[in-house]
């Protein structure tokens, strides 16, 4: 009996990453791009159900919600040779499809609009599940719709599901290119309160690091969207990899993340991933056991958030998971830990355990790949706060000059006053200082200011 | 048959005591009077007894057709005759010719023939029907056939001796023994009646009658030689005078086995040297040294002859066989002898006494090797010892015997017999039985050791194939010392009663089975063991490998039959036959030069015995094997064990777990409804594609009183005699799943024990994390708008805000649990997934159950050992496991704290929970580092380690 997950893709970017993500897991578990499985798929030890539930004649259809203001990128997927793999009732898409013009604002509004209709797909899609265990957002937090209507949508699942599980897929923009949308420092400032204070688990994707590493890593010169975009979707699958292979431990998403979350706010984790490989990858000559694996996991090239330089100083991880996938000798887990503590490759928080936590799984039987062992890491680590760091020193500089906000103020929410602004300001500034605070050891005495649920 | 009362007692004793040997089965048990009416039955109403004259005549007639089809005409025209003549004869002047007496006879007689066509006949000498005529007697060839007889040579050495006092003398009989020819016994006869009358003319025609000589005094031969009377005078004395050649021929006689004799006297069972020799070229002591050597030889072969004919020799098989390779030995003897004898009589050469002992040097050495042999064997057995032991004790002195010759031997010319030629073909032929017997039950597992010889011996205590402790107690060793006794067999027996229990177990299978299809137990092929190590040795097959010789040379002969007869099945059978046949026939058994190649007796015995050997029993293994694996299917049902009393199925146990840990949360009273959690059970199960499990959930009340398994019964509510114990509430869950027969012997009742305590242990910890686990931190503050109303419950004044309680209640709930998790996550993946992950290497390796039983209890000892479950080995296992159960039960109590919100919680409460905990995962983590420092449980260093931080 699955706990099963509901997935809502919002946005353009969030879009985009879904539709990766779910291309991925119709091949790792056979199914062909039109929702039937195919004649070798006949490993019945995988969970698809958690995903996926299946229609009268035996076609899989995701549960995935496909939400965007502008028709662009859902036509797209519309017209490819997916189109009907999803529920077209679960796909929403606004009447005026003007889109929210990278305003955070009028994705927010835009949400209020069209609550009821979105939240009917969500109701029916939470009822068609025996045990819904949570939702997964995918969205960006620079953009419009993916930021404003994501925010909205955090607040109102919150309300509405206060059991359930909301994790998020965010990411977070480019920030050493000049991009498109000036305005991105404020869409995320607003995005990063909602994320603190509704979601429960964030994994952080940074594009900035992305590109770093499809340039560098994957010798890619300029790595296009798709490129990267099928990086995440690996990260994503592999992720939700223990769901739906089952294995001894790990069994829902609750047991995934509970121990990499300690308190309420800091939730926000970082990816890594080993190996990478792009399409036309060489045989490697590594060696993958599970020590390498776990050995390249914590190098900081390997990390798929930015973290500038503060990454040297006291910062340190508050914990790690590692899920490994593959053909691994269970003996050697608890002996590559070992060699990881003693020759201390990571550096934990001084005030609690150094808890890392190893999930093994097992992999698609479908799927091919070059190495026998892939890992990817979920890690809670303090400098990530770098990355809310220039998110903020950026809001800072443009709010001083009051630049860009007079789409804001058309919305309702800011016609009279920017409190909403500087309301988040504040909370992302208490986020930053308490992954600072976790550094130390006085952490353990530290108290916050209860605020609203 | 007229049955009067006592012939009837007599049939009855003698069918009981043939019933005893031959099958050993008691006296008044069941399957002894079952024999018993089946022999009378047969006795009584057979109709072989009643024979029909007419179905013989066919019967004779046929068989004569088949020798002229045969192309032996000549016997088919003796045997006409010979049948003719018979029932012609008069058998005793009670019955009349042409009887059914003796048809009867004849109908025996060719029933017990065994195959007519392949026995050559030479026409026997008449002499058996013409006893008058015998002056053109051929002498020697009536020699050569019998053995125990004396015979008369007609030479010229006769002297005309007038003394009349011998005349009288006739009571002094030639009496040959008895022995186990019965024919011979005839010709004795027959030389008994001549003898008797001719006994006159003996010293006048034949021979010295030295053995009449009067006793005189030493003294006087003194005199007799000094005396100066004439050569004339002491005639009297010279008829009687023994000399050289009397004396060897009576050496030869006595090393056959006469006691009649006048040089060696036979008394109370020994031979000694009569006093009484005087000879006269050579002194009474040189006479005395030379012949000591022969007289302890016939002591020899007295003893020989004595033990092959009592009834020690039939106690068991191992002797039966060993006796008859003393008689065979004994029949070589003689052949020596009587040459030796021929040889002597016919004076074409010198022969004296030094000769003699040359000439039968081997064989003096082989009878001493003998006598040794029989010293530390057979006079050692006691009554009331097993034949277990005499058996295993005669051929370890045999073995030894071989080690002993073979290192001291010399090459030999061919035909020359040596010690160790003979010691060596006794004791391949004494291994026989042994050897036969292990063939049977490996090959058909049915241990047929009527004698109780064999060194392994099926237990009476565990008869039936089903009970519990069959495996391991069935078979025992009957002697204590079984590598110094048979050193070329100690190293299978392992291996061979491990191979006949499992063959006892696919017989035990097929019979509970009759209906559906049977095991196949490998029939075909079956070569004989003894066979094929009787040729490797005799060099018949010169490979060192006589079964991978066999069976290809089989198959090639049937491929080119096939090809040339085509189809035709009956005359494929026919011709295979024949050509087994042939095969076949040079089984005999004599005493042969053996090649030897001067490699040692073990490793020829290593060479060809033991591949032999280690073939079939792991033949008779692997069919259990395959017979688990696929009919009963082992694998499956280890899986199920694995994934629901180990977890191993984490998704559905963990459904499962979860829906009734979080009924426990609710009313911390585990639900009674036995039907709800079996529904329950397959609900969890749907996700998973899977044939039906007849895994089921019972709720076991723990004071001796079990639940059957199935849905529908109610299980009474004992829960108020339970001491309130918060952790161990889940422990009344079980799960039970059915194990038929064959199975339960890997799943042994002790095996699903330590199953199901791992399972209560599992679910222990897995209530603790989840309690943990799934508390939401909004809902720590879900009670914060009851603030006011609660403010004048908590009437102590609270140092603490309640950020900081949060704060601090957030951080307990981590680390509590990073504890849980780790510990949990330990004993899942190091030890379940680790320890599954070597069980299933070792598997793939397994050849016979025992392996199987070995590595299942290596993995359930090796899980327990290393979660520190198995307090009496660990003695820090204890304290392990009560610091773990203390911090689970603090687990619980936090959820029912965090329940309360943080606004009650009392900050005093959570320093002491913090205390608390702080102080248990500091001595676990010690506990857990001390005992990894011991070294026997390495992999807890990490997790020490880890808890540590």
């Amino acid at each position: 009996m699955p706990r099963e997950i509901v997935t809502l893709q919002i946005g353009q970017c969030g879009n985009q990453i879904g539709f990766e993500y779910w291309k991925q897991l119709c091949l790792e578990h056979g199914i062909r791009s039109d929702g039937i499985l195919q004649e070798f798929a006949t490993d019945g030890t995988d969970r698809k159900d958690v995903f996926f539930y299946q229609a009268d004649d035996d076609h899989y259809i995701p549960r995935a919600v496909l939400i965007d203001l502008e028709p662009r990128v859902v036509n797209s997927i519309k017209n490819s040779e997916y189109a009907n793999l999803y529920n077209p009732e679960n796909i929403y898409l606004s009447e005026h499809g003007g889109g929210a013009g990278n305003n955070w604002a009028a994705g927010f509004h835009a949400g209020e609009k069209i609550h009821e209709e979105l939240f009917d797909i969500i109701d029916r899609e939470a009822d068609g599940s025996d045990n819904l265990e949570g939702f997964m957002l995918c969205h960006s937090t620079a953009g419009g719709t993916g930021s404003g209507l994501g925010s909205y949508m955090l607040e109102r699942l919150n309300d509405r599901y206060p059991k359930k599980l909301i994790q998020t897929y965010s990411v977070f923009p480019n920030q050493d290119e000049v991009s498109d949308v000036v305005v991105q420092p404020y869409n995320t400032m607003l995005t990063l309160k909602r994320l603190t204070l509704h979601a429960d688990a964030t994994v952080v994707l940074d594009n900035t690091a992305l590109n770093n590493i499809a340039t560098e890593r994957l010798h890619i010169q300029n790595p296009s969207f798709s490129q990267i975009n099928k990086m995440v979707s690996t990260i994503m699958s592999a992720s939700t990899a223990t769901l739906r292979y089952p294995g001894y431990m790990n069994n829902d998403l609750i047991g995934l993340v509970a121990s990499l979350i300690p308190t309420p706010r800091l939730h926000f984790l970082m990816t890594g991933y080993t190996p990478l490989v792009t399409d036309q990858a060489l045989p490697s000559v590594r060696k993958t056991t599970v020590l390498d694996v776990m050995r390249r996991l914590l190098q900081p090239k390997n990390m798929m958030v930015y973290t500038g330089r503060e990454r040297i100083n006291e910062h340190c991880y508050i914990s790690i998971l590692n899920i490994i996938q593959g053909e691994i000798d269970p003996t050697q887990v608890h002996k590559s830990l070992q060699r990881i503590r003693e020759r201390k490759l990571a550096q934990f928080i001084p005030w609690g355990p150094a808890s890392i936590q190893v999930a093994l799984s097992r992999k698609s039987p479908y799927v091919s790949l070059p190495h026998r062992v892939s890992g990817l890491m979920l890690a809670n680590h303090t400098s990530i706060s770098a990355l809310f760091a220039r998110a903020s020193r950026q809001f800072d500089k443009l709010r001083k000059r009051e630049a860009f906000l007079e789409q804001f103020r058309k919305e309702d929410m800011f016609k009279e006053n920017l409190d909403e602004m500087d309301a988040s300001r504040e909370i992302v500034q208490q986020l930053i200082d308490e992954y600072q605070a976790a550094t130390k050891v006085d952490y353990l005495t530290w108290g916050e200011k209860v605020s609203g649920t | 048959m007229n049955l009067n009362p006592k012939f009837s007692r007599r049939l009855r004793k003698v069918t009981s005591s043939l019933i005893l040997t031959l099958t050993n089965f008691k006296e008044n048990s069941e399957n002894h009077e079952l024999c018993m009416d089946f022999s009378l039955s047969n006795f009584c109403h057979h109709r072989f007894l009643n024979v029909d004259s007419h179905k013989i005549e066919q019967q004779i007639k046929g068989l004569s057709n088949k020798f002229w089809i045969y192309s032996q005409p000549s016997k088919s025209k003796i045997f006409k005759e010979l049948c003719a003549k018979f029932l012609a004869c008069d058998l005793s002047p009670n019955t009349c010719s042409g009887g059914s007496v003796h048809y009867g006879l004849i109908s025996i007689l060719l029933l017990l023939a065994k195959n007519p066509i392949s026995e050559t006949y030479s026409q026997a000498s008449q002499t058996i029907s013409k006893i008058e005529s015998h002056d053109d007697f051929d002498w020697p060839g009536y020699l050569l056939e019998g053995e125990d007889i004396l015979s008369y040579f007609p030479w010229d050495d006769s002297q005309i001796d007038s003394d009349t006092e011998e005349n009288s003398v006739s009571t002094l009989a030639f009496m040959d023994n008895k022995t186990a020819k019965n024919n011979q016994d005839q010709h004795n006869q027959v030389g008994l009646k001549k003898e008797g009358t001719q006994l006159t003319i003996l010293p006048a025609n034949v021979v010295n009658t030295y053995w009449q000589r009067r006793k005189t005094l030493s003294s006087l031969d003194l005199r007799n030689i000094c005396s100066l009377k004439s050569p004339q005078s002491s005639l009297e004395e010279e008829s009687h005078r023994i000399s050289e050649i009397n004396i060897m021929r009576e050496v030869l006689w006595l090393l056959s086995g006469h006691e009649n004799l006048f040089v060696f006297n036979f008394k109370n069972g020994e031979y000694h040297l009569s006093e009484d020799l005087q000879l006269a070229h050579i002194s009474h002591d040189s006479v005395k040294h030379s012949l000591k050597d022969f007289v302890r030889r016939g002591n020899i072969v007295k003893r020989i002859h004595q033990f092959c004919f009592s009834k020690d020799s039939h106690a068991c098989l191992t002797y039966q066989a060993f006796a008859a390779c003393l008689i065979a030995y004994k029949e070589k003897l003689q052949q020596d002898l009587q040459l030796l004898e021929q040889k002597m009589i016919s004076q074409q050469e010198t022969i004296l006494l030094p000769d003699l002992h040359i000439a039968l040097a081997a064989h003096i050495q082989i009878l001493g090797v003998l006598h040794d042999v029989f010293e530390y064997s057979v006079k050692l057995d006691k009554v009331e010892e097993k034949n277990a032991v005499k058996a295993s004790r005669l051929l370890n002195v045999l073995y030894a015997s071989v080690l002993d010759e073979e290192s001291v031997a010399v090459q030999q010319p061919c035909d020359v017999l040596t010690a160790a030629d003979v010691v060596f073909n006794m004791w391949l032929e004494s291994c026989r039985p042994y050897i036969d017997i292990v063939d049977k039950w490996i090959t058909m597992g049915i241990l047929d050791d009527t004698k109780q010889e064999f060194i392994l011996q099926r237990s009476v205590a565990v008869t039936n194939c089903q009970d519990a402790e069959f495996w391991q107690k069935a078979v025992t060793v009957m002697t204590e010392n079984v590598d110094q006794l048979l050193p070329w067999l100690c190293s299978f027996l392992n291996s061979i009663s491990t191979a006949g229990k499992s063959m006892e177990v696919l017989h035990t299978i097929n019979k509970l089975n009759r209906s559906s299809e049977g095991v196949k137990i490998h029939q075909g092929g079956f070569d004989n063991t003894f066979t094929s190590v009787y040729q490797s040795f005799y060099g018949g097959m010169t490979n060192t490998s006589p079964t991978t010789n066999y069976k290809p040379t089989e198959n090639q002969r049937a491929d080119v039959l096939h090809g040339i007869l085509g189809k035709e099945a009956l005359l494929q059978y026919n011709f295979l036959k024949l050509f087994k046949s042939n095969a076949q026939t040079n089984e005999d058994h004599s005493l042969r030069k053996h090649k030897n190649d001067r490699t040692p007796l073990p490793i020829r015995i290593l060479k060809s015995l033991c591949p032999i050997l280690q073939v079939k029993c792991s033949q008779a293994s692997m069919e259990l094997l395959d017979v688990f694996k696929t009919r009963f299917g082992l694998q499956k049902v280890l899986d199920v064990f694995h994934n629901f009393h180990l977890m191993g199925w984490g998704d559905v146990m963990h459904y499962f777990c979860t829906q009734i840990f979080e009924q426990l949360l609710q009313t911390s009273k585990l639900n009674d409804d036995i039907v709800g959690l079996n529904i329950l059970l397959q609900e969890s199960m749907i996700g998973r594609s899977m044939d039906n499990f007849m895994i089921t959930v019972t709720i076991n009340s723990g004071i001796g009183h079990r639940q059957e398994t199935g849905l529908l019964s109610v299980q009474s509510d004992k829960d108020k005699a339970f001491s309130y114990n918060l952790v161990s509430v889940t422990d009344a869950l079980e799960l039970q799943y059915p194990i038929e027969w064959p199975i339960c012997m890997v799943l042994s009742p002790q095996c699903i024990c330590t199953y199901n305590k791992m399972f209560s242990y599992l679910m222990q910890i897995k209530r603790a994390v989840f309690c943990v686990e799934t508390l939401q931190f909004s809902s720590l503050y879900r009670h914060e708008t009851n603030t006011e109303t609660t403010t004048s419950m908590t009437a102590e004044p609270d140092d603490m805000t309640v950020g900081v309680k949060a704060h601090k209640l957030f951080l307990l709930r981590s680390r509590i649990l990073h504890v849980l998790q780790h510990w949990y996550g330990f004993v899942m993946n190091s030890v379940i997934q680790a320890e599954k992950h070597r069980f299933s290497n070792s598997m793939k390796q397994v050849q016979t159950l025992d392996d199987i039983l070995t590595a299942h209890q290596v993995f359930l000892d090796r899980i327990c050992m290393l979660c520190l479950l198995d307090e009496k080995k660990q003695p820090g296992g204890k304290l392990v496991q009560g610091t773990i159960k203390k911090i689970m039960t603090l687990a619980i109590t936090f959820n029912m704290l965090w329940k309360r919100g943080v606004s009650s919680i009392h900050s005093k409460n959570i320093l002491k929970f913090e205390s608390d905990f702080k102080e248990c995962s500091e001595f676990l983590a010690q506990i857990l580092k001390t005992v990894a420092s011991r070294g026997a449980v390495p992999i807890l260093d990490s997790l020490a380690y880890a808890l540590l931080s």
